[in-house]
């Protein structure tokens, strides 16, 4: 096996021997030292995942990508499934940015989950989730990946309802396992649609239903299939594109993320900020071949990313929980990712896009990351207090946490020389980009404004939501005790890892052209040229510095009674209602079909069963009257059966 | 070589002949009316005795008809007598409600019955059946009685446990006896039974096979069909040696049951009366 | 013999039986239920003597010793168990003995009959003899234990070498 192959299984193997060994620790109750073999295990991934980022080189192979062979997993009638890992540029980006964050902030739960009884579980499922969200990234089979995508969901799940005693944790975690499971049954169905229609090609006709969707297989199928059935790709793309809209809790599927922060708040940051909500992303970016066929659903997915992130940015200013606010920002900047690979809709740009959209990603995990450690400081210190009502004015009480919070905020706003605002810059270039385009221009435009207006909400919730908790006069609950101090090292010391990040990363990669120029060398993506213009940055620059005072004037005035105002506060803190019109109009109808087929089991099933189990006992009671225990009665039936044998003989016998 | 013949003309019994089956209505009548009488005859069905003796004369007309067709042959006239005197002791006994009186009508049967057996020349199983039932079983039954019986009539004496039920299936089952009766078919030839040889003498074997005849044995094929089996010696000899296994047996039975009779009707402890 | 008399003698051997039988299946009392099984045997011994009588062998007269002797037996062991029976509940009622039934039957009456017309009419008589102390005996009439009071106290001794 040669080193980029070792390399590539040592990625999610690390973490599944460490998800094994946590999870015998947690069958033994340990609640002190399962955190070793998660973190080291987290270690070694991320060390191989760099080592391969940095010395794989993809002109060496003629194909572009790599593949390390796995194992036969299972065959079932003649088909091989095979686990066999893909490597290329745009998947190393994103194993890199996952694994190394995992590994950070494994380190900071160490600190955080401190004492907690299920600590053991913790480490295991979060070491399970690496795994598979390495193996969902490097598979190199559209099934595969579903199946992986199944695994980061219930991952996700165990982690959101960890402390399932709580009925909201638990209500929160089957809610988005739910959410997201009406997503992937539509991400079923395109696959198994684009299974089907890949087997009427020439490419596809040869294999099995398991060897179609390899992703080579389809890159070489589609061309095929959309000069032919145009509008069947256009199907299998909508279907594909719900599923990842699913994952990253996109327009209609997006009431899943806010409930999710009931889980502990690393979980968050991993999970709902840096490494599973892009699993989405990254599906339409490795599906990019197959969608620069079909540009209405781009189109479709840049108006579903544009519409979110302005709704979740209203959302997210009128939240008084933190991590809400967090939650709701990660929803609005997945919306800018979408809206980023919406545009390869246009003709040629489908590389600027799918650059665009991984280097915000990537720079968007860093300062979220961060963010989110930081909210979780913030409330171990405040005794799990997350309401930004009760305390205010921290920064004396933890100052390190400030500065961390504060550089992330910045980044988030998209503060001139930070990494967001390079980031953030290649989305809204390549937006405005795709708006100059004569067919489908005028829907980029109009997404160009939202982005815009998204833009200055962001800047204004971020700082909002800083100088609540850091500025004005200190204020601290009284459930806070004696744990409001700083954090200890152990938490402290990855999030200043992250913040680095946070810093330079954005400034490393983006203007020096080195993400583009690595992600293009992605098979079947060009490299192509692409310079921002001056006027956008001048632009968003601007946006981002007015936006950041709007937030320091709003976070000092107190809520206005102006009626137009409240009523708009009243609309964003419930959420638009989109939540209360699922229950509506989903889950009562729901509840009311479930209570339907309860009365049938009980009542008709039910009835059938016991009347069934009863029926030995009603011919057992039919035959107990005959047995009265008296000799008279039984010597008349015995003379019965003799006067019967003896008719039967006189009138049967032949003399 | 066997030495025995049958002539046809000197049996009885026409072999091969086909007895048609002639069912008399009257056998019919007889029994109806027999089953209807006895149900009549239950304390309280009938308030009337006017009524139970009107049926009761019409069942003896019935009888008497059935009677009158019989061939006059005086044999035959004490034969029907002896018969119609063991049906009215069972029917007596079946009715009536004092337990003694039932004893009674059973003696008479039983008497009648020996009478009957006396006639077919069976005297040793005829003079056995008077003393045994008649004699000893009686005996018996009136000292259970003596003991065992109120002084006044219990209800288990005169209540009947589903007589027409009974009545109906009794009814049934004498239809197929009588019907079987009645339509035999083909009459099997009667064969000289030499799988039992010691009781017959069997001229022409082995000396030491032989056994000294006597008077009843029959020795020919025309003998055998003459004969009528009521020597009681040849019954005893019968007995002794062709059945001998059987008869000793019984006698172990008889043994067995005097053992468990005495072991049975022990006071144990339990019974502390 | 002629079939006509086999025919009337085997249905008088079935006439016996099910008389017997009726008797067996109607009748309450132990003890009459015993001897309606007598009855049916007897029936049965009938039938095997005239066939003994059809087929000129001892074969059916050695079957009715059998049967004679089972009778017998079975008789002596019925009443041993009658009367054992009778220490445990002192009735002849068949229906008492119901331990072993399923279906719980109401309780057959064990008790005086009722229904029972007094049919012993008497009629009343008048008492036998005459009361020798309160009706004086007509003279003429000497008995020896009609002796008045009075003399008997006086005469006692006189009267006593009376043979």
């Amino acid at each position: 096996m040669s080193n980029f192959e070792l390399f590539a299984w040592l990625v999610p193997i690390a973490p599944l021997i460490g998800c094994l060994v946590c999870a015998v620790l947690s069958f033994r109750g340990d609640t002190r030292i399962a955190h070793v073999p998660a973190i080291a295990s987290l270690l070694i991934s991320a060390l191989a995942a760099v080592a391969m980022l940095f010395q794989w080189n993809a002109e060496s192979s003629d194909t572009g990508f790599g593949l390390a062979q796995g194992y036969r997993y299972l065959e079932i009638g003649g088909v091989n499934l095979n686990l066999t890992l893909r490597i290329d540029t745009l998947c190393l980006t994103l194993l890199s940015v996952v694994t190394s964050i995992s590994a950070m902030i494994a380190i900071y739960s160490k600190g955080y989950m401190h004492s907690d009884p299920g600590y053991a579980r913790y480490f295991a499922v979060f070491c399970g989730f690496v795994f598979s969200m390495t193996m969902l990234v490097l598979s190199h089979n559209l099934l595969m990946m579903y199946a992986f995508w199944e695994g980061v969901g219930t991952c996700s799940y165990l982690l959101i309802g960890f402390w399932f005693r709580k009925p909201s944790a638990a209500r929160a975690a089957t809610k988005a396992f739910l959410v997201n499971r009406i997503a992937d049954t539509a991400f079923l169905f395109g696959i198994m649609l684009l299974s089907y229609a890949i087997g009427f090609t020439d490419v596809g006709a040869g294999k099995d239903w398991f060897a179609r969707l390899d992703f080579q297989t389809i890159f070489d199928a589609v061309p095929v299939i959309a000069s032919k059935h145009g509008e069947l790709l256009t199907l299998v793309g909508f279907l594909l594109m719900i599923g990842a809209i699913g994952k990253s809790a996109q327009f209609p599927f997006h009431v899943w993320l806010p409930d999710a922060m009931e889980g502990p708040t690393p979980v968050s940051a991993l999970i709902h900020a840096a490494t599973m909500v892009t699993a989405g992303v990254y599906l339409m970016a490795r599906l990019a071949p197959l969608t620069t066929l079909t540009p209405s659903v781009l189109i479709t997915v840049a108006w579903l990313g544009g519409i979110t992130s302005l709704i979740a940015a209203i959302m997210a200013l009128y939240q008084d929980d933190l991590k809400r606010v967090l939650a709701y920002s990660t929803v609005s900047q997945l919306g800018y990712l979408f809206m980023a690979l919406g545009t390869g809709a246009v003709k040629d740009l489908m590389t600027v896009a799918v650059v665009a959209a991984m280097f915000h990603l990537v720079t968007h995990a860093f300062f979220k990351a961060l963010l989110f450690l930081s909210a979780g400081n913030v409330m171990h210190a405040m005794g799990d207090v997350i309401d930004m009502r009760e305390f205010s004015g921290l920064k004396r009480v933890l100052p390190k946490t400030n500065i961390l919070f504060a550089i992330g905020a910045a980044a988030l706003a998209g503060v001139p020389l930070l990494s967001g605002f390079f980031s953030k810059d290649g989305v809204l270039g390549v937006i405005a980009d795709a708006s100059s385009d004569t067919m489908v221009g005028s829907h980029f435009t109009m997404l160009l404004g939202v982005g815009f207006v998204t833009a200055l909400l962001t800047a204004t919730y971020t700082s909002k939501a800083y100088f609540k908790t850091f500025h004005g006069v200190e204020k601290i609950p009284a459930a806070a005790g004696h744990h409001a101090h700083e954090a200890s090292a152990v938490m402290l010391a990855p999030m200043a890892v992250l913040a680095v990040g946070a810093v330079v990363v954005g400034g490393l990669l983006g203007p020096t052209g080195r993400i583009s120029e690595y992600v293009s060398k992605t098979p079947l993506l060009h490299h192509h040229e692409h310079h921002e213009p001056m006027w956008l940055l001048v632009t968003s620059s601007l946006i981002a510095i007015a936006g950041v005072v709007a937030g320091y004037g709003l976070s000092r005035r107190t809520p206005s009674s102006d009626g137009l105002l409240k009523a708009v506060a009243e609309f964003g803190k419930n959420r638009l209602y989109i939540d209360w019109l699922y229950g509506r109009l989903i889950v009562e109808p729901m509840l009311w079909v479930s209570r339907l087929l309860e009365w049938f089991d009980t009542q008709v099933v039910g009835a059938i069963t016991e009347a069934v189990a009863g029926l030995p006992r009603v011919l057992g009671l039919a035959g107990q009257r005959v047995q009265t225990g008296r000799i008279p009665s039984y010597s008349f039936l015995t003379a019965v059966g003799i006067a019967a044998v003896a008719i039967w003989i006189v009138t049967r016998a032949n003399w | 070589m066997n030495p025995f013949t049958i002539d046809p003309n000197r049996l009885p019994l026409v072999t091969g002949e086909q007895i048609p089956g002639t069912m008399s209505q009257l056998m019919l009548l007889v029994i109806l009316l027999g089953a209807v009488s006895y149900l009549l005859l239950q304390h309280g069905v009938l308030k009337s005795k006017l009524i139970a003796a009107a049926g009761m004369g019409v069942f003896a007309l019935a009888a008497a008809l059935a009677v009158s067709l019989v061939p006059g042959q005086l044999d035959a006239v004490v034969r029907m007598c002896f018969s119609l005197l063991a049906v009215g002791g069972g029917l007596a006994f079946i009715t009536a409600r004092e337990p003694v009186h039932a004893a009674l009508g059973f003696a008479t049967a039983v008497l009648s019955t020996c009478g009957v057996l006396f006639m077919q020349s069976a005297y040793f199983i005829a003079a056995a059946t008077m003393i045994v039932y008649a004699g000893a079983t009686i005996i018996i039954f009136l000292f259970v009685l003596m003991f065992a019986q109120k002084s006044k009539l219990r209800t288990y004496d005169v209540e009947l446990s589903h007589p027409i039920v009974a009545t109906v299936v009794a009814t049934a089952l004498m239809f197929a006896i009588a019907w079987s009766v009645a339509s035999p078919g083909e009459i099997l030839p009667i064969k000289l039974d030499l799988t039992r040889p010691y009781s017959l003498a069997v001229p022409g074997e082995d000396p030491g096979k032989q056994m000294p005849p006597m008077p009843s044995t029959a020795t020919s094929a025309e003998e055998y069909a003459a004969f009528v089996p009521s020597k009681t010696s040849g019954l005893g000899r019968s007995m002794f040696t062709d059945y001998l296994l059987a008869i000793e047996l019984a006698g172990t039975v008889l043994l067995v049951a005097t053992i468990g009779a005495i072991v049975l009707a022990q006071r144990t402890e339990r019974d502390a009366t | 013999m002629n079939y006509s008399e086999v025919q009337n003698l085997l249905l008088l051997g079935g006439i016996m039986f099910a008389i017997g039988l009726i008797g067996f299946l109607t009748r309450r009392s132990l003890i009459l239920m015993f001897l309606s099984l007598e009855t049916m045997l007897s029936g049965v011994s009938l039938n095997l003597i005239v066939f003994s009588k059809v087929h000129h062998n001892y074969q059916g007269q050695i079957l009715a010793v059998m049967v004679l002797t089972i009778a017998a037996c079975e008789a002596a062991i019925a009443l041993a168990m009658v009367v054992s029976l009778f220490r445990r509940k002192p009735t002849l009622d068949v229906q008492a003995w119901d331990e072993l039934s399923e279906t719980i039957m109401p309780k057959s009456l064990d008790e005086d009959y009722e229904g029972l017309e007094q049919e012993e009419h008497y009629p009343p008589l008048t008492p036998a003899g005459l009361d020798p102390l309160n009706r004086p005996v007509s003279g003429g009439l000497q008995t020896s234990a009609g002796i008045s009071s009075e003399k008997m106290s006086g005469a006692g001794a006189g009267t006593a070498e009376v043979k």
